[in-house]
């Protein structure tokens, strides 16, 4: 692979997020608020443990939203596409809310566990790494059987952990993960050395 | 010096996805602070979620959610001073594990195990615990076995035992039917964070004893 050819390409909600970051834009806001917040929700309703899936949907929208715009500068294009980043911060809020709504009393925030304080940034050729990654997945995915992609959407949509989809969908613990492993072979996930 | 034992692809999925269990994903959190690899193997996995979000089928939102979330950023707008920065640390403690212990790890319920081990249970989610154990340079925990499964990620020092050397960010796991008796390199104390789903069992009778009124 060579370091030069095909630079990221730029994002298209690089710029977008930018303005958000610099100018309070809400103009800007707006914009990724169309395209988003309706992606945020139907992430939400995937999820099948709330009460009332209506309203803790309209409560993850606004959850994500407005960490959006306050974290909006931390964002960094150059490691991970928007809708990745988004993704995380719905993640880490759909974990929160469940747990708050569950009586269960937790104390670290999400955010805690999965901002890995790092004290050496990633090298440049890392990054490249990764948005060539991301490029190539979106076409690999394209490929995946649909029994192994219809596992790894009811984990990272559904939010159901190997051991729920295996009671689901009435297949032994070890199909289920050794699908899970096929579709990361196949997606070239595994990052080797 | 990087981490050489590493959590397997499951349990990285698992924590990208978001749905593992806390305690684990505490341990695994801790690992990522030790390993470049492993982050950049989490980098990739959460652009799966990224890829499977952004084909979700939209969902309508209400016009109206957007100016509620207008006027809760105007509240917060002139309250949002800057995030106190904590006290210096004293020892180096992962940013996941100080969350939940802060500095001091003396203020911490260290119960003991012997003279040399001693351990203190950060928190319980469901019945699996996750503690902290302390085995003093040199010293080991007697042989025991598990119900379920136990990881431990090494914070300080470093610990042996049959199947390897085990250092600062290793990741190990050991499945109920592996008897061990880890023992600390004679060098320095060693501090783990450790999650059991399931009570320990020690192998000699007495210790079985001790660890039903003192469970570790």
């Amino acid at each position: 692979m060579s370091l030069t050819d095909n630079p990221p390409a730029a994002d298209e909600w690089q710029s977008t997020l930018a303005r958000i970051a610099e100018h309070q834009d809400r103009q800007a806001f707006q914009r990724l608020f169309r395209h988003f917040a309706p992606l945020i929700r139907s992430f939400a309703l995937a999820n099948p443990y709330s009460h009332n899936p209506g309203q803790f949907a309209d409560d993850l929208v606004q959850e994500v939203m407005i960490k959006i715009w306050n974290k909006a500068g931390s964002y960094d294009a150059s490691m991970a596409g928007a809708s990745t980043w988004i993704f995380t911060i719905a993640r880490n809020c759909r974990i929160d809310m469940i747990r708050k709504h569950s009586r269960h009393d937790y104390p670290l925030e999400s955010d805690e566990l999965f901002d890995i304080e790092d004290d050496n940034s990633p090298a440049p050729f890392q990054a490249v790494q990764q948005r060539q990654f991301e490029r190539q997945l979106r076409d690999c995915f394209k490929e995946l059987p649909s029994d192994q992609a219809q596992i790894i959407a009811k984990v990272y949509m559904e939010g159901k952990s190997h051991s729920e989809v295996a009671d689901e969908l009435g297949l032994p613990l070890g199909t289920v993960k050794s699908r899970v492993r096929l579709a990361l072979n196949k997606l070239k996930v595994m990052v080797t050395h | 010096m990087n981490a050489q034992f590493h959590p397997d692809y499951d349990d990285l999925l698992e924590f990208s996805a978001g749905v593992i269990a806390p305690s684990v994903g505490l341990c695994i959190s801790v690992h990522l602070e030790y390993c470049e690899q492993c982050r950049q193997q989490l980098a990739r996995l959460d652009a799966i979620g990224g890829l499977m979000f952004e084909q979700l089928e939209p969902a309508a939102v209400d016009d109206s959610l957007l100016d509620s979330i207008f006027d809760r950023i105007d509240s917060k707008a002139s309250s949002s001073a800057g995030r106190v920065q904590m006290a210096t640390e004293r020892d180096h403690i992962p940013h996941s594990v100080k969350k939940l212990v802060g500095y001091d790890l003396e203020q911490l319920k260290w119960r003991r195990h012997g003279s040399k081990v001693h351990s203190a249970i950060l928190l319980n989610d469901n019945g699996i615990n996750a503690s902290l154990i302390r085995i003093q340079a040199g010293a080991s925990v007697p042989q025991h076995d598990h119900r379920g499964r136990e990881y431990t990620v090494i914070l300080q020092g470093s610990f042996s035992d049959d199947s390897g050397v085990y250092r600062e960010g290793d990741f190990v796991l050991r499945q109920p039917g592996q008897p061990h008796s880890p023992t600390a390199t004679a060098d320095r104390d060693c501090l783990c964070l450790a999650v059991l789903d399931a009570p320990m069992r020690f192998r000699n009778p007495l210790y079985e004893l001790v660890n039903r009124i003192n469970p570790l």
